[in-house]
């Protein structure tokens, strides 16, 4: 566990994620109501039995924040590792084979960035009807263009290297050498990117579910709440204020975590550091943005 | 001829977008005929079928979609983007939207760039290590706040607790324009906030790399003030790199532009385009698409080319 120590921004990054994490897996453990019963009259204040007090129907508001963190938890890690696989699978194919394969893959990506990323959500919701499932495709689709461009980026870099060329001469197939030598090379800034773009999607989420587009109530997502509770701004404030603060410190769990194993690669001096391009989640973007990953 | 591939590129780029948006609007539930048809009880399902087929036909909804994608193109091209469902002209509809939502894009842009800049010159000067620590936390959590929550709170505590500004709405600039601008500053601040943090962010690293340089040592060496050495010589080189950034920044900031329009009811393109999908209104969907596009891609073009003009590295390339 070296690479945990002497490491803040990891520690505090993974403190801060692990309630939720326990909240995602186990919600009937934590949460002390059920999310969707009418337990009191609406916004009935904080109190020892509902914490939190009720929402705009009368269920508790609490319990509604544990078990939103299973479904925002579990969009925005599925649609991120999804995309990493493919978008890492394409792009260290396209880099290391080059040619007409690789100028192919950027210019896709250039449409696929330029084109309006809330549309495709949009879409998507429109003809298949509103689901975790469709969001976290949408988002799927949204976050691969990134990770394909860094890989391709990395995979072009490491390819004059020698012990790559070395690799090749002595007869290794071109799946070896991206398993054996490409990837490893490139998993340092890789995750960098993987819990910076984990970041995003939570925030891409929230965003659709506040837009309408995200999971259907009555099951809870920070989103939704929010969504409700902006309609009742004025009967009850404090209600706008729990959902959005669970998904801030989730976002910044993960972008303490990025920057921890920024650090830890850093320190460790891998050939990956110094071969590093820009992580696929360099660019920080806001709200349903993609990332820009090395171009 | 360096300004002829960024502009070739746009123009494939905007076709594509477009070639696109129509295949998937083309998937979605119903079509235009459906829709004008409406529900009909009192007639048989067949005798409605008939109605919905003469509709199709009249529409050119009947022939290959490369076909009606090709003629939508052609008056596409001449500024003619067909009605809307209910009547009324797209075109001039949508240039009415668009407008709010690029008052409020570029708007953002205007005030995040010099603040940004400010914020990271001063991050970096010596002895400023506390600002420079309690900015770059600040701005942490400024590009992870969802900007919908963002909007939330600055509602709570203007139009809530302080009771300073209305919590939405929107007034023409002409008619009223003190009413005008008390409904803008919410949304305003809610884009700029984000926008800066991740600006400053960009310009912060830029500026420490450009420090590490031998012309600003050379320049420190000849004794010229640190306000010179940091605005005249390490500024310029470091916004360079950030140029690139304002164009990918500027497609997320319409993104944000359409969630701000929603929580603040600013009548902006993104109200329309989630209208337009809601009412199956393929003309006016594909229209609002082209209008966020152009921008997009109008802006990267426009950043690229003054990219070229200002650097004199890849003046030649």
């Amino acid at each position: 566990m070296g690479w945990l120590r002497h490491n803040l921004r990891l520690q505090i990054g993974l403190v801060l994620l692990a309630p939720f994490i326990l909240a995602a897996l186990f919600p009937g453990l934590i949460a002390t109501h059920s999310p969707t019963d009418l337990l009191d009259a609406p916004f009935a204040p904080p109190s020892g039995d509902l914490w939190l007090g009720t929402d705009e129907v009368g269920r508790d508001t609490f319990s509604r924040l544990v078990y939103s963190a299973r479904t925002d938890l579990k969009i925005s890690l599925g649609a991120t590792l999804i995309a990493t696989l493919i978008g890492v699978g394409i792009g260290l194919l396209a880099g290391y084979r080059g040619g007409v394969l690789s100028t192919l893959t950027l210019r896709i990506t250039d449409v696929m960035l330029a084109f309006p990323s809330i549309l495709l959500a949009l879409f998507l919701v429109a003809v298949i009807g509103p689901s975790d499932y469709i969001v976290m495709l949408a988002l799927t689709i949204l976050y691969i263009p990134g990770f394909t461009r860094f890989a391709r980026g990395m995979a072009i870099s490491l390819r004059e290297r020698a012990f790559v060329e070395a690799s090749v001469i002595s007869g290794a197939r071109p799946w070896y050498v991206m398993r054996r030598h490409l990837l490893p090379n490139a998993i340092g800034p890789l995750l960098v990117g993987v819990s910076l773009t984990a970041a995003y999607t939570l925030l891409a989420a929230a965003t659709l579910s506040y837009l309408g587009l995200g999971t259907p109530p009555p099951a809870p997502s920070w989103g939704n709440m929010l969504q409700a509770s902006f309609n009742y701004v004025f009967q009850d404030w404090m209600y706008g204020i729990w959902p959005g603060l669970c998904i801030v410190i989730v976002a910044i769990a993960y972008v303490l975590i990025s920057e921890g194993i920024e650090v830890a690669v850093q320190r460790s001096g891998s050939a990956g550091a110094s071969a590093v391009v820009d992580s696929p989640g360099a660019t920080p973007i806001t709200v349903v943005g993609k990332t820009e990953g090395a171009s | 001829m360096r300004y002829l591939t960024p502009l070739l590129s746009l123009v494939a780029v905007l076709l594509a977008v477009s070639a696109i948006t129509f295949a998937i609007a083309s998937a979605l539930p119903g079509d235009a005929a459906e829709i004008r048809v409406g529900k009909r009880d009192d007639l048989t399902f067949e005798d409605r079928q008939v109605l919905v087929e003469a509709e199709r036909k009249r529409l050119g909804l009947d022939r290959p979609l490369p076909v009606q994608f090709q003629i939508w193109l052609t008056k596409a091209a001449q500024g003619d983007f067909g009605t809307q469902e209910g009547g009324g002209r797209v075109g001039p509809a949508v240039t009415e939207r668009i407008v709010p939502s690029l008052e409020l894009a570029l708007l953002t842009l205007l005030i995040s760039l010099p603040a940004a800049a400010l914020l990271a010159v001063r991050s970096v000067r010596r002895g400023k290590r506390v600002f420079s620590a309690v900015v770059g936390q600040v701005s942490t959590v400024g590009f992870v706040i969802p900007q919908f929550w963002l909007g939330i709170l600055l509602v709570i505590l203007f139009a809530v607790q302080l009771g300073w500004l209305p919590a939405s709405g929107y007034e023409p600039f002409r008619e009223l324009p003190m009413e005008h601008v008390k409904r803008l500053l919410m949304p305003l601040l809610t884009l700029v906030i984000p926008t800066t943090a991740v600006f400053y962010h960009f310009m912060r690293q830029s500026l420490r790399e450009s420090l590490q340089t031998q012309y600003i040592r050379t320049a420190r060496a000849k004794g010229l003030r640190e306000s010179s050495v940091l605005y005249r010589h390490a500024l310029p080189n470091a916004l360079l790199p950030s140029l690139t950034v304002l164009g990918v920044q500027f497609g997320s900031l319409l993104g944000g532009v359409v969630v701000v329009e929603r929580i603040f009811n600013w009548p902006g393109i993104g109200g329309l385009l989630i209208y337009s999908v809601e009412r199956q209104d393929f003309n006016t969907l594909i229209a609002c698409v082209m209008a966020i596009a152009t921008a997009y891609v109008v802006m990267s073009t426009v950043i690229e080319i003054s990219y070229r003009a200002v650097d004199p590295r890849i003046r030649r390339g």
